[in-house]
């Protein structure tokens, strides 16, 4: 039950314009399902002199965000709550509301720290909370307002990246500490002081001075919005357009241009975060138990943005157009014979580690029927998910082409050749994709007419027969699982990519861990599909596969010391022994953790592709795999806890 | 003598927060609660003490209840309790029931049933201590108030020096505070 309570929400429907007394009268929104912790909270905000109100659900706290728009100025959610997930409530609010938030929960591990970070918490509080840090909160509300402000789409962006460093960095920090909300909680003191210094500049230029009239962004200004970029198609839709088909007066080509941002992150955001559900999961995890709590949030954004109304039917509608012409771009053969020849040139150039991405790349692109289609079947209901799902995975490879021309090992003349040819490569698959946005500008249906039977569990001795899976669905057999039909069409497929000596062995080197040299080797070879796993949705993720890169042409070096154990696969190629889960669970069940690693990477879709670019340095490299680290080791079970850690340790720190 | 008798009263509960306090029963956030208590909610502390322990008392009999499932104990929704236990906890400063939470936690984590059942024991003796040193400290606080009134009634124009001396007291007791 929600225990309404204080005395401001009722009234007072102006913005509270900065005033002499300015953070009095703060109207705050706080929801937390622990009664005791709301209590506490409550009497802090009212000795700073706020108004406060109370919620314990946060569906009605939504509710109540909805109905009395412009009531509030900041809220403050529980992370932890049992009708909705205080992230998901986060990013709803600021899609809807653009409300700052400030999460709260007892439990500070930098995994759900990093989360709300990406989700777009102002702020994150450890509890216990303190009256000081509830002092302080007025800044979000100033900073937002500041930042509103200055609505230049650019600076918007550059702001945005800021942040985001701002939020890595705090993670470093936070990941050094390990657990002990103690220690955590001095370094969020820290960030604390960081930001009071910020905050006293952006006083300095007094936000009154250079405040602008807020648009509210109502649900059917949305809704507007929303079908003036369906018309455009989101990749034209540039906000002076947008602007135009919108047609509302006193709306201003900054205001759709952020709102237009707002709304590309979140869809980018939905992709992300729906892809672990689906997408990846299917294509290189294999019957992971997934974490829950991720998949069910992809899965609840869109189920609920269209009950609320927030999203339209068209809005999914373009979601999937979009994410399926770009699908369906990776999709067409033309493409993959490019990436042949690429291929073909490049090997003559001795960068090995290259080609075999690109290599890598092909199975890639031949997978989608089989794999997206059995999704599709098996789930019987074709909804947004599925398509998030399906380009999660392809979209890797558009992407795992920049990566490759990225890393500095490189030598330097083929990098330069790569990156002509990735620049050529991206401009066929842009045409590519227009094209089939043209042709598949139905529903996604379209796609399923090549239905392919999920298959089942393919034992070893099938695979050679079993070689073209992914172009004739009449090989494939039975039906099982979902999870299990696409690893397994993927393991198959992935000899292709190697030249046929390599077919048997990957399959063999699962089955026995001990190996002569020339099979790691092709461990090696195969590692960069690593890269490719990690490379799968936004920004972040180009470090990344720059690390698993690294990673991967260390490999030579690092297996003789591992030579006969199964844990280097486990560190180093997820993808390697995804496959070897099928025949070898006990080393599968290692493998399965690696690879969530990845997906856990691509749930971070909040760095810029440019700041990926910009800043590829150690630290973040090495940081990043840290803070994964850590949850991985806790999905795992106790026994391979060890291995991951020291190995993607020694990995990533090498 | 009344005056005599509040002044003990105060020493004792004095004593036992500072024992609760060595004991790391208590932190400083159960100080941070005393001071929120003020005029307009005279009886915030005690308030918030016993929607905890409600809200506590709650998730025990659910968290037993889980661990009693012999053959499937939900680890997840063991952790979801743990969780609102740890926050509720750390929020009225009861540190050591937190910290107990806290290896709950990790043994619920690690599906450790025989763990969980040991952190349990040990985290319904420690709500139980925390509870009756509260409720004794509660206790004090009751009667004292109790005292102060009666005090104030009674004594109004007996003694200048009585009132002087129990001012020093409240002063004094704001400054351990």
């Amino acid at each position: 039950m929600a225990s309404m309570s204080g005395e401001g929400a009722t009234c007072k429907s102006e913005a509270t314009v900065v005033t002499d007394h300015f953070p009095v009268g703060l109207r705050v929104l706080v929801v937390d399902d622990d009664v005791v912790c709301l209590r506490i909270i409550e009497q802090m905000l009212r000795k700073c002199k706020y108004s406060v109100t109370t919620c314990t659900q946060a569906t009605v706290a939504l509710n109540l965000l909805r109905e009395r728009r412009g009531t509030f100025d900041i809220v403050l959610s529980d992370v932890h709550m049992p009708d909705m997930d205080g992230f998901k409530l986060l990013e709803l609010v600021g899609l809807e509301m653009d409300l700052p938030v400030i999460m709260m929960s007892g439990d500070g591990r930098t995994n759900l720290v990093m989360r709300g970070v990406q989700h777009g918490a102002c702020d994150y509080l450890i509890k216990p909370i303190r009256d000081e840090e509830l002092k302080n909160i007025w800044q979000h509300v100033v900073r937002k307002r500041y930042n509103s402000s200055k609505e230049h789409e650019c600076s918007g962006s550059l702001d945005d990246n800021d942040r985001r460093k701002r939020g890595s960095d705090d993670a470093e920090c936070a990941s050094s500490v390990i657990e002990g909300a103690d220690g955590v909680l001095k370094q969020h003191k820290k960030k604390r002081d960081a930001k009071e210094e910020d905050d006293t500049k952006i006083e300095n230029d007094d936000p009154s001075t250079t405040k602008k009239p807020r648009v509210v962004w109502s649900v059917e200004l949305h809704q507007q919005f929303v079908s003036a970029v369906n018309q455009l198609g989101i990749d034209k839709a540039v906000p002076k357009r947008i602007l135009e088909l919108m047609n509302v007066p006193g709306l201003t080509r900054e205001n759709v241009a952020s709102h237009l941002q707002k709304f590309r992150l979140y869809l980018k955001r939905l992709s992300g975060v729906v892809q672990q559900q689906g997408g990846l999961p299917s294509t290189f995890c294999g019957p992971i138990e997934q974490n829950p709590k991720l998949g069910s949030l992809g899965r609840f954004d869109i189920q609920a943005l269209a009950a609320s109304g927030q999203i339209p039917p068209e809005t999914l509608a373009a979601l999937q157009a979009e994410l399926l012409g770009r699908s369906t771009s990776n999709l067409v053969l033309p493409a993959v014979e490019q990436h042949n020849l690429l291929q073909a040139s490049l090997q003559q150039a001795k960068c090995l580690p290259v080609d075999q991405v690109v290599a890598y790349g092909q199975p890639l692109i031949k997978c989608p029927p089989s794999i997206s289609n059995s999704k599709h079947l098996s789930q019987a209901i074709m909804s947004a998910e599925d398509v998030h799902s399906g380009f999660g995975s392809w979209r890797a490879n558009n992407i795992c082409m920049v990566p490759s021309s990225n890393p500095p090992g490189l030598a330097a003349p083929n990098s330069n050749m790569l990156m002509a040819m990735m620049q050529q490569q991206q401009q066929w698959q842009k045409q590519q994709q227009q094209l089939e946005q043209h042709r598949q500008s139905g529903p996604p249906e379209a796609n399923h007419s090549m239905n392919v039977q999920p298959s089942c569990v393919v034992l070893p001795s099938q695979s050679p027969g079993n070689f073209q899976v992914g172009d004739s669905p009449a090989s494939i057999s039975r039906a099982g699982s979902l999870c299990k039909s696409s690893v397994i069409d993927y393991g198959v497929l992935s000899p292709q990519s190697n030249n046929s000596s390599g077919v048997v062995q990957v399959l063999d080197r699962e089955l026995k861990p001990e190996c002569s040299l020339n099979r790691l080797s092709s461990t090696g070879s195969l590692s960069p599909s690593c890269s490719i796993n990690a490379d799968n949705s936004v920004g972040l993720q180009l470090h990344n596969s720059s690390t698993a890169f690294g990673a991967s042409r260390q490999l030579p070096g690092l297996i003789p010391n591992h030579l006969g154990s199964p844990v280097p696969y486990n560190s180093n190629s997820s993808q390697v022994l995804d496959q070897g889960r099928i025949k070898n669970p006990g080393v599968g069940k290692g493998a399965s953790i690696p690879s969530r690693f990845a997906v856990n990477e691509s749930d971070s879709p909040m760095c810029n592709l440019n700041t990926a670019k910009i800043s590829l340095k150690d630290t973040k490299v090495k940081q990043e795999p840290n803070m994964n680290i850590m949850e991985n080791a806790k999905l795992g079970p106790g026994i391979f806890q060890k291995f991951q850690l020291g190995d993607l340790m020694s990995v990533f720190s090498d | 003598m009344l005056g005599l008798g509040v002044e003990r009263l105060r020493a004792d509960m004095n004593r036992l927060l500072a024992l609760l306090f060595h004991q790391g029963v208590l932190d400083e956030q159960y100080l941070q609660l005393q001071q929120l208590q003020d005029e307009s909610s005279p009886n915030f502390v005690s308030e918030v003490v016993n929607i905890y322990f409600q809200e506590s008392e709650k998730l025990l009999r659910n968290l037993r209840f889980l661990l009693m499932d012999r053959e499937f104990s939900d680890y997840k929704k063991m952790g979801v309790h743990l969780n609102q236990f740890i926050g509720s906890s750390s929020s009225i400063g009861a540190k050591r029931v937190r910290n107990v939470c806290v290896a709950f936690r990790v043994a619920s984590e690690q599906n450790n049933r025989l763990g969980c059942l040991r952190a349990l024991e040990l985290l319904e003796h420690e709500y139980c201590y925390l509870k009756n040193k509260l409720h004794e400290l509660f206790q004090f606080r009751a009667t004292d108030r109790a005292a102060k009134t009666a005090s104030s009634c009674s004594q109004v124009p007996s003694s200048a020096l009585k009132q002087s001396a129990l001012s020093a007291a409240k002063q004094k007791r704001k400054e351990m505070r």
